[in-house]
Order: structure tokens, then C-alpha cells, then sequence
């Protein structure tokens, strides 16, 4: 069963997962609405793992009042959906409670005037997991969302392959050197 | 029948020329290598580079186009950072590798670059953990090196903030937990692969350096 932590942390990013708690907008500006109406609807044990994704693609985008009230609308359309926490991985949702999730998510995104599209990774640690990159609607890059978060931090891959190339046509040429200058002595 | 191919293939101008020939393409090749390798190491990651080819990095502070609507605007946040763009320079106490560009995202592209910053973590001042990673053949290379109680500055564009590492850990690339965020405060946290001669392994350990905020302004955030 594959894996796809990342594509669920993008989906809980604007919609929000688990019914848990009521929800009334309070908060200062239309975006701490938002961020407030996710954190109401999730359990706390994924408030602190998802919600700076969340803050940071609204610190790059402005947001009215308006916007924030139609996207609270597509939160508590999740939250209504959605009737229990069953974990982190997508797989474990029925198709009828991850098309609801896709879909409010969709909706959030045009609202807020972005698109997204979600890519193979580009570090798997599981088969089959997605990033979620998300744009502005003129096409700027505002965010990644992946679900596992820890880099390849090792030599990069390019040059790692360069080096062994390197390597080999340095050892090749030196055998091939040797083995002229001995056919041309035996002339 | 095989041997006597194998002796007139031997006794041929075209095998003789062949081996004559091949250092001389090997040779041509190892150049084009290493022309290549330093493209990549050198030339691509300097930003007279990235000046000349215009791919220079966008500054902070750009706001993207304002929807139509009222739009309240935030006050005691740090200004906008637009992804991927530099937002900070790294520079630890004792390293020989100064004025590391630390960036929005930690993509493949931008480790190549410098330092990256996990787009599902917080910036310094937030309050949050701010989570930086870079290679250990390049930026990180020295993490190994690195003492509990060392100063670390990251010079951002909204300020400067100074840290000490409290505490050295060791973990399993599959285990992310550490670099969650979990409630702790104003806490940096550096990672890279480890031991530094498995840095071509790619499911090497990592080393993280968890460091405490000693100075710096705090901001707002959303939540």
C-alpha cells in the first residue's frame, strides 16, 4: 500500500481534516482566521507538524475577509466529512472521504487565487509519495509541501556520478597509456 | 578458431591504432569531466554567476499582487519572504566556511546553492524551531567539528539572531521527529549526513546540531 504521507500534510494545509471542535471566526485579521479554523478542526497532535506550512504560504499571499469566510466554509465541509482521525496516511480514508478532502482543497486554492500540483517526490522515502507544490496564479512558486521532511544531505547526486566517471576514465586511460607505449615499443 | 580471430584481430593497423588513440580520447574526456565537475561545484553556485545569468535571488519584502477585496493588513510579522529566495547567512563559530546563504525551501536545487530551511518550519523569531539542511560535502561539512556551547549567527533580512548549540543529536533518516515542530521555543536545528566519510551513502545517518536562541526579535505568527 503506498505510502503518501506528504499529499495528506498538503491537503490537511487549507481544509482542515478531523471534526473535533466548533469553529467561530474571532481572530484579528482574515488569515489568523483561517489558521484558527484549521487548528479547531485537526487534533492537536497535528496542529505543531503541519500548521507552518500552512502560515507560510499565507504570509505570501494577501487574503480578505471574504476569501477567509468561503475557505472557513470548505474547512467545516471537511470537518463535517471527515469522522474520525485514522492517522497521517491518506491510505487509511475511505475514496469518498479523500475525494471530499481533494476537492474542498481545490476550491480553497482557486478562492485564495492559487494552483498546486502534486509531483512525485524528489527524495521518496516511501514508494508512491507526492509533493504538493503550490503557485500563485501568474505561476510563482509559494511553497513544497512534502510529508517526510528529512534531505539527502549527502555528496550531491550529479557530481557523485561525475566523480566515478571521472575515476574510471583517469584508471582506463592510465591502463590504455601503458599498454600503447608497450605496442609501440614492441614496433 | 576464436584464437586466430583473436591473433589477426592483434596483427590489424586498426587495433594498434585503437589503442594508440584511446589515451588520447580518455585523456580528452577526463578534461571534459573535470571541466564539468567544476562548472558544477564552482561556477554554478557563485552568485557573480547567478548576477551575470540573471537568476540573482529576489530580496524579502516583495508583496505578491493584492486580490480584489479589503485586505486587513498584518502588523508584528516579518516581512515577506518570497520561497525559494535567500533570506539569511549562516556563520558558526570556529568553521572555516563562512557567510553560509541560508534559503526559503530546501529543494535539491537549492542545497547545491547553500543552506535550506524546511518549508514546514518557522523563521528565526517566530518562536517555533527553524530547521536548516545542507550538504556535508559542502556547507555542512564541518558539523562533525562542532562543540555544545558554540555560537552560531544568523544574520536575516529582518534582523540578527544568536544561538548556542545545547545539545548534539544523532538520528535515522527515516526518522523525523526531531526536526517536527513540538512545542519548543525559538530553537534552531542543523542537520546533515553523518559520519562525514558516508556522505556518499545515501541512507547515511544524520548529526543535528539543536541550538538556543540567546538574542534576537521575536515576531508574530498566524496562529
Amino acid at each position: 500500500m503506498k505510502k503518501v504521507i506528504s499529499l495528506f500534510a498538503a491537503c490537511l494545509l487549507l481544509v482542515g481534516m478531523m471534526a473535533f471542535a466548533g469553529f467561530s471566526a474571532s481572530a484579528a485579521t482574515p488569515k489568523e482566521d483561517i489558521v484558527a479554523a484549521v487548528k479547531a478542526a485537526m487534533p492537536d497532535k497535528y496542529e505543531d507538524q503541519y500548521l507552518p506550512m500552512l502560515e507560510n504560504v499565507l504570509s505570501q499571499i494577501d487574503v480578505t475577509a471574504e476569501q477567509a469566510e468561503t475557505v472557513i466554509g470548505y474547512i467545516d465541509t471537511v470537518k463535517a466529512a471527515i469522522k474520525a482521525d485514522k492517522g497521517a496516511s491518506l491510505s487509511e480514508y475511505s475514496k469518498e472521504e479523500v475525494a471530499v478532502v481533494l476537492d474542498n482543497f481545490d476550491k480553497a486554492c482557486t478562492t485564495l487565487g492559487l494552483t498546486y500540483e502534486f509531483v512525485d517526490a524528489e527524495d521518496p522515502d516511501h514508494e508512491g509519495d507526492v509533493d504538493c507544490i503550490i503557485y500563485l496564479e501568474e505561476g510563482t512558486k509559494i511553497g513544497s509541501v512534502d510529508g517526510d521532511g528529512v534531505k539527502k544531505t549527502g555528496a550531491p547526486e550529479t557530481n557523485t556520478a561525475l566523480m566515478v566517471v571521472f575515476g574510471a576514465f583517469v584508471v582506463v586511460a592510465a591502463g590504455a597509456a601503458v599498454y600503447g607505449k608497450k605496442l609501440l615499443a614492441s614496433r | 578458431m576464436m584464437k586466430r580471430v583473436f591473433t589477426a584481430l592483434r596483427k590489424s593497423p586498426f587495433y594498434k591504432g585503437f589503442f594508440l588513440l584511446l589515451p588520447y580520447v580518455l585523456a580528452v574526456a577526463v578534461i571534459f569531466s573535470g571541466v564539468i565537475l567544476v562548472y558544477q561545484e564552482v561556477v554554478s553556485t557563485s552568485e557573480y554567476y547567478r548576477v551575470f545569468t540573471g537568476n540573482a535571488d529576489t530580496t524579502a519584502g516583495e508583496r505578491p499582487s493584492t486580490p480584489p477585496g479589503e485586505v486587513v493588513p498584518d502588523k508584528g510579522h516579518i516581512p515577506v519572504i518570497p520561497f525559494e529566495s535567500q533570506w539569511a547567512t549562516l556563520n558558526v563559530d570556529g568553521w572555516e566556511e563562512r557567510d553560509i546563504p541560508v534559503y526559503f525551501g530546501d529543494s535539491k536545487a537549492i542545497l547545491k546553492k547553500g543552506a535550506g530551511m524546511w518549508f514546514n518550519s518557522r523563521f528565526c523569531g517566530q518562536g517555533g524551531k527553524t530547521v536548516l539542511s545542507a550538504h556535508v560535502t559542502r556547507h555542512f561539512y564541518e558539523i562533525e567539528d562542532t562543540v555544545v556551547g558554540t555560537r552560531i549567527t544568523m544574520d536575516t533580512v529582518y534582523g540578527q539572531y544568536v544561538y548556542e548549540v545545547s545539545e548534539i543529536k544523532i538520528f535515522s533518516y527515516k526518522d523525523s521527529s526531531l526536526i517536527k515542530q513540538d512545542g519548543s521555543q525559538n530553537t534552531l536545528v542543523m542537520y546533515t549526513c553523518y559520519p562525514r566519510k558516508n556522505g556518499y551513502q545515501t541512507k547515511a545517518e544524520r548529526m543535528a546540531l539543536v541550538c538556543t536562541m540567546v538574542s534576537g526579535k521575536e515576531w508574530a505568527t498566524y496562529g
